[in-house]
């Protein structure tokens, strides 16, 4: 299930619609850690830090 | 009338683009920092500008160009906007509370952060001024006077403590940063019990980048950025202190993975978080020099999505880091992997695995 998970956002990746193809390189290289609401007020990447 | 078609034809085609993004697990903004000023009234010791001259500054007509462009990248990807003003020191900038209102009224209910030391907040600068749907993120590098001042000047640790007051007074949310170094490392109980007694909604940490000023301060052995296990523990130190003293601190940052599978995220640069300087030159991150392009002479849309590092780290392309376990919820701090290296692309150098 996973892999087919992988392929599928491949092959959106490769998409030529900028938004969708970008969301899906996002979600194969990155995640956030399901627990981190309880130590952060926000969602990754867009609060403060200056980072 | 093919205006409006054609304005029709962008909303089916955001809100098409955003349902299908909104089912993933992806960050659902695009956070724009505006550095509106290198000018900043503070000398600090780590600071990552090494100068603080108001040179080739963008007009308040430049800004909304660059605010224009944005608007259309965010659209493109299907994105909610997000905006964080910083510096220098931003309340320095003579468009601060012009561009606040823009962003306001353009972007209704969206995310503003404001980015300060602190030191000029009062009634003086913001009376009459409209506060609300801001938040303030207030730099600390000490807990009191003496471990603060020594970093960012006689007198700082005061003024900032009653800007805060005055957020406070106001009902301005706000959070503290500290940059996190061998030096300021020996505080993080006690960091968060200032947070707490002040009344900051977060106790934040960013790791120390030895660029700019930091370099100067590494290379005489008077502080320095963590490595290895001196690092994993004032990484567990800032989680404890964060539960046992009850504020809250974010997590989602490089590393944290490695400590607990369930927190953790990576900086999401190429992904997130454009940044333009006062001259409108849009960079890798704030932290680092970096240059990709113009966004007044080259528009933003193809150097963030296009240029080199950006595709590199969107890929993933980390030496060193591809066969971790940890990489999609790490992906390592690629502006420190910068500092020490001159490369985005090798494995964080604080990594103790």
């Amino acid at each position: 299930m996973r892999s087919m998970k992988i392929l599928f956002l491949r092959f959106l990746a490769v998409l030529p619609l900028a938004g969708i193809a970008f969301a899906a390189q996002t979600a194969l290289m990155t995640e956030s850690g399901s627990n981190d609401k309880i130590h952060v007020a926000r969602g990754p990447g867009g609060g403060t830090s200056g980072d | 009338m093919f205006g409006k078609i054609f304005e029709m034809l962008s909303t089916i085609r955001f809100r098409f683009v955003r349902m299908l993004i909104g089912k993933m697990n992806v960050p659902q903004t695009l956070s724009i920092q505006l550095d509106l000023t290198h000018a900043c009234n503070l000398r600090c010791t780590h600071c990552y500008h090494d100068k603080h001259l108001r040179t080739n500054e963008m007009s308040y007509d430049q800004w909304m160009q660059v605010l224009d462009k944005y608007d259309a990248l965010r659209v493109r990807l299907g994105k909610e906007p997000s905006i964080l003003f910083c510096g220098g020191e931003p309340l320095l900038s003579e468009h601060f509370f012009s561009m606040l209102d823009v962003v306001r009224t353009r972007w209704p209910g969206c995310s503003i952060a404001v980015l300060s030391n602190g030191t000029l907040i009062g009634p003086q600068l913001f009376e009459g001024k409209r506060l609300d749907g801001v938040r303030f993120q207030i730099s600390f590098d000490g807990v009191d006077a003496a471990t603060h001042d020594c970093v960012r000047g006689e007198g700082s640790f005061e003024r900032s403590v009653a800007g805060v007051g005055y957020l406070r007074l106001r009902g301005v949310p706000f959070s503290f940063q500290a940059v996190l170094s061998k030096r300021t490392a020996k505080f993080i109980p006690s960091f968060f019990a200032l947070a707490k007694s002040l009344g900051a909604t977060e106790m934040n940490f960013t790791r120390m980048v030895a660029v700019g000023n930091a370099a100067e301060l590494m290379a005489r052995d008077a502080d320095g950025p963590m490595e290895g296990e001196a690092l994993r523990s004032a990484l567990v130190a800032i989680l404890d202190s964060s539960r046992t003293i009850g504020v809250p601190t974010n997590t989602a940052k490089p590393l944290f993975n490695i400590i607990d599978s369930t927190l953790g995220a990576p900086q999401y640069i190429g992904f997130q978080g454009i940044v333009v300087d006062p001259s409108g030159n849009l960079k890798v991150s704030s932290r680092t020099p970096t240059v990709l392009g113009n966004v007044l002479s080259e528009g933003l849309e193809k150097p963030f999505l296009r240029h080199e590092p950006m595709v590199g780290l969107r890929a993933g392309k980390i030496d060193g880091c591809a066969n971790c376990a940890h990489f999609r919820k790490c992906g390592g701090d690629r502006n420190v992997a910068f500092a020490k290296t001159g490369s985005y692309f090798t494995k964080d150098p604080g990594c103790w695995l």
